[in-house]
């Protein structure tokens, strides 16, 4: 995998740019929910309650990540990369996804089949032989798995 | 003593009742019986369902399947087989914390009384009230009132569970001043009070540290004593209006036939009698207390309705 | 017990697990791209329904394996299958340039096992001492042992400081989702029953390292390795005597790989550049390094292979994980009833002296299967990702969902996928965000516990002799990294 260093800052944000934007919006959003989403069942206790690692720790990642958005703002970045490679990130992301609404309707065979199936699609095989690979994995996983190791697969 | 009477009835019953669920239901089981189990694999309720179904397979005539549905503190199992069919083909083998003491804290998405039908309890280990063997006090009275003086900690098994409750109440009936401090599991909190790091703890297992003389026992949390140490008295014994008995026992989801439940209590009763299935549990530092179906609705029910008193107590 | 343990060791099923470990951690580890981590995750479901003792040795096979096919690639392709084999690669692949590959590997075999050997026998003297002691370890010591190793992580585990903190922040906060530990209410669960458990590390783990794999392929597509010419293999032998000329560098390489190991969250990639370097400095001819010299390959594979010992000593005796791997192995401990701390040795000693000794005595299959598939693996290496990754997200569906048998941790390996493709793409360091994640919550509870126990004072923790030693060792890392990185800015 080699990097070309290119690009950064905010003009060209790329994947280091992208994170610590995302990780900030994250952070913010837990400490503006905070209260909403941890309820305190006090006893009375002395010291720090539910909410006060949490918030500490979010005030932490808020001012690091912030941090490293300045830092960063004149430092190479990893470009984001063609709409065609993030497509086929998006294709895998989704595919895995569909397995997920897919095993509980047509099980465990078939969702985790065609996800492989779209991997390797997606990886470029062609050759129809290696295509049928993952039905064949999917197949003894699922086998093994109900009956070797008693797993109640979808 | 108590147990082996309750027993013999409850196996008398079982049979009495037998012939006519054979009549009623003279096919069941045709096919595989799935007991789940709500924890991990290994765990000590794990390998006792284990133990009781290898047995049972053999009066039953079908393979029961033992299924690990671990997490949430087993409340996810028990939400799973409350909304499984009532075939009598899903068994669920719980324990004390997701059938009362978790769904009267929080809504947890089933109702212990209305969603299930006990079959047998079979085990439940006892939970002490332990205090470091060089510790001043000898007695529960002393361990009150010396936390009525200044604060005593006790560690448990983990956040909001019976054990932790039932002194949640007597710290608040006797104004004493109970700190509860909850560690990951009850290896932890022993660990814990073998270190001095609290002053006591309520645990499980605790009768090879008590008799090494590394430990006290103060007293027992269940309704009953431990027949290892007649001597320690219960929280009632000694004055205090509340207990946390500990069940293991079977269960299926509400509706499944009445011939059905019959037939399987007078097979696990069997079973859980038997003196293999004794042994076996004494290996396991387990002990074996045999209590019918109706008997553990009623122990569910009382403990229920009692740990939501408690939690209303202590909401806020 | 040694002779009980020893008598439990020989058993078809130990040695059938054994094998099966190292023969399959040798193949995944050998495949350009994965690593010891991913094996180790993708290999977990099949260790649930086992005995605890053969459960524990398939992982533990796994992991020795995969480092030593790691090794294979970075040899003979210069493509070290995790950083950890860099060092590695550096004079192995010199050497197989000059046609010494079959050498340069069994070199890095026999270090290999040099280093388990020692790591284990550390391990042996040091994890029931320790586990003793660690009934002194309430909750305001752990509480400080666990800073200590974030810390460390932190300062020490290579990289920018930064990121590895920042990664540390973030696993720590998604350790925050679901039951507070003290108080039992829920958080961030959004009030759902799915969250109330939080994110299992097992999912995240084969989400971050096996999922993430897939998803930088698919974005990168082209081939890690090309068509690189495999230079030849020439039979070859390594004498004894070779070996005892470097006696010296293997016992220090050794010592640096356990006790860098013991502690928490350095992982194994530090010690073995530390190792490489200090057989540099001692070298006659340091000239020589670079260049394919034989001590180059073995110092930093016996430092890596010595880590997992020493990083088993806090894993066992105070169930303190030192990295992504020791924590798999924690919590196959757990799941197997053997609850590490200081009742492990009393009520588990059988098993775990067997684990030991089972350790021990697998350098010897691996030594057997090491140099038995080093030629198959030269075949393995040339596997195009593309023929394995739609297997690699079938098994890791599949193991995610086995963990707990809900759908719920696919969905947390999915999304856990997605964040580690971004991340390592970003080239954020991933293994800080795991052990924040796993020591995260339990830092948060001890802390609190520590607490409750004092009445709310923070004078616990200056108030044992083990605290005050402990803040004496965060401050002393603090001065040396401090020191280290003003030397730096000074050259």
């Amino acid at each position: 995998m080699s990097f070309n260093g290119q690009g950064g800052g905010f003009a060209r944000p790329g994947f280091r740019t992208l994170i610590a934007g995302l990780l900030l919006a994250a952070a913010a959003w837990g400490l503006c929910s905070l209260d909403r989403q941890i309820e305190v069942f006090g006893f009375g206790a002395s010291g720090p309650d539910a909410r006060s690692f949490p918030r500490v720790a979010l005030w932490l990642l808020a001012a690091v990540v912030a941090l490293r958005l300045v830092l960063s703002l004149r430092a190479e970045d990893y470009p984001l990369g063609t709409p065609a490679r993030l497509g086929r990130v998006v294709a895998v992301a989704a595919s895995g996804a569909a397995a997920l609404w897919a095993m509980p309707q047509f099980g465990f065979f078939a969702g985790a089949a065609g996800a492989g199936i779209i991997v390797a699609l997606v990886l470029g095989e062609r050759r129809p032989l290696l295509l049928g690979l993952p039905l064949i994995v999917a197949a003894v996983v699922a086998y093994c798995g109900r009956h070797g190791l008693s797993i109640p697969l979808p | 003593m108590r147990y082996t009477r309750r027993s013999s009835l409850a196996l008398l019953a079982g049979m009495v009742i037998t012939p006519l669920a054979a009549f009623a239901q003279q096919d069941y089981p045709t096919r595989p019986i799935t007991l789940v189990v709500p924890y991990g694999a290994g765990g000590t309720t794990d390998i006792s369902a284990r133990q009781i179904a290898t047995m049972a397979e053999e009066i039953l005539g079908q393979p029961i399947v033992v299924e690990n549905q671990p997490g949430a503190s087993g409340t996810n199992a028990m939400r799973a087989v409350a909304s499984a069919a009532p075939d009598g083909y899903t068994l669920i083998a719980t324990t004390s914390s997701p059938s009362f003491v978790t769904p009267a804290l929080r809504d947890v998405g089933y109702d212990t009384l209305s969603d299930f039908i006990p079959i047998l309890n079979y085990s439940g280990p006892f939970h002490g009230v332990v205090v470091p063997a060089d510790s001043p006090y000898d007695t529960l009275d002393a361990l009150i009132e010396g936390a009525k003086s200044g604060a005593v900690t006790y560690g448990t098994a983990g956040a909001m569970g019976g054990a932790h409750l039932a002194f949640a109440s007597v710290a608040r009936d006797t104004g004493a001043m109970l700190q509860h401090v909850p560690f990951d599991g009850a290896s932890k909190a022993t660990a814990a009070v073998l270190g001095g790091h609290v002053d006591a703890a309520l645990v499980p297992a605790y009768r090879d540290l008590v008799q090494d003389g590394q430990l006290r026992l103060l007293g027992v949390l269940d309704g009953t004593n431990d027949p290892d140490f007649p001597d320690a008295p219960t929280l009632k014994d000694a004055g205090l209006a509340a207990e946390f008995p500990s069940i293991v026992g079977i269960m299926a989801p509400d509706g499944t036939d009445p011939a059905i439940i019959a037939k399987l209590e007078a097979a696990f009763t069997e079973v859980a009698s038997s003196d293999a299935f004794r042994t076996f549990m004494t290996d396991l530092s387990q002990p074996v207390r045999i209590m019918p179906g109706e008997e553990l609705a009623k122990t569910i029910e009382e403990n229920l309705n009692a740990y939501r008193e408690i939690a209303k107590g202590l909401g806020n | 017990m040694l002779v009980d343990a020893f008598l439990e060791v020989l058993n078809l099923w130990v040695l059938v697990a054994a094998i099966t470990g190292i023969v399959s951690g040798i193949i995944i580890g050998a495949i350009p791209g994965l690593g010891p981590t991913m094996a180790i995750a993708l290999l977990i479901p099949v260790t649930f329904s086992m005995e605890p003792i053969p459960a524990i040795i398939l992982l533990l096979g796994v992991y020795q394996g995969a480092i030593f096919g790691g090794s294979i690639s970075a040899v003979l392709l210069n493509v070290p299958g995790t950083p950890s084999s860099a060092a590695t690669a550096i004079d192995g692949f010199a050497m197989a340039r000059r046609g010494e590959g079959g050498r340069a590997l069994r070199f890095a075999l026999y270090a290999s096992v040099i280093g388990n050997i020692f790591s284990c026998l550390v391990l042996m003297a040091l994890a029931e001492p320790l586990a003793r002691f660690a009934l002194d370890f309430g909750p305001a010591e752990m509480a400080m042992l666990m800073l200590f190793a974030l810390l460390v992580i932190v300062l020490f585990g290579g990289g920018s400081k930064l990121d590895a903190l920042i990664m540390v922040l973030v696993g720590a906060c998604a350790g925050i989702v679901g039951l507070d530990p003290i108080s039992g209410t829920p958080r961030f669960t959004f009030g759902s029953f799915a969250f109330e458990n939080g994110f299992q590390l097992i999912p995240v783990l084969i989400g971050l390292f096996a999922m993430s794999e897939v998803l930088l392929q698919a974005f990168d597509r082209e081939p890690l390795v090309g068509d690189v010419e495999v230079p030849p293999l020439k039979s070859s032998v390594v004498r004894f005597a070779e070996l005892w000329r470097m006696r010296v560098t293997l016992l220090l390489s050794s010592v640096i790989g356990t006790f860098v190991g013991i502690l928490p969250g350095i992982g194994s990639t530090v010690p073995a550049f530390m190792s490489y370097n200090l057989a540099r400095s001692r070298s006659a001819d340091a000239d020589r390094f670079g260049k394919g010299a034989p001590e180059g390959v073995v110092a930093p594979e016996a430092a890596n292979n010595a880590v997992t010992g020493g990083a088993l000593v806090p894993t066992l005796a105070l169930g303190i994980p030192g990295d992504a791997v020791t924590a798999v192995i924690l919590g196959a401990f757990m799941l197997h009833g053997l609850a590490p701390g200081p009742f492990l040795f009393r009520d588990h000693g059988l098993e775990v002296y067997a684990i030991f000794e089972a350790l021990l005595l697998s350098s010897i299959p691996t030594v057997i299967l090491g140099l038995l598939f080093f030629r198959v693996a030269i075949h393995v290496t040339r596997i195009q990702p593309r023929h394995l990754l739609p297997a690699i997200t079938i098994l890791a569906i599949f193991g995610a969902f086995s963990v707990n048998n809900s759908l719920f941790d696919v969905c947390v390996m999915l999304g856990a996928g997605v964040l580690g493709f971004l991340f390592r793409r970003a080239n954020f360091p991933v293994p800080p965000l795991l052990i924040g994640l796993i020591l995260g919550a339990p830092f948060e509870q001890s802390l609190r516990q520590a607490l409750l126990t004092s009445g709310g004072g923070y004078g616990i923790f200056v108030g044992s002799p083990i605290t005050v030693g402990l803040l004496a060792l965060i401050g002393l890392s603090l001065a040396i990294s401090l020191a280290l990185s003003l030397r730096k800015a000074r050259t």
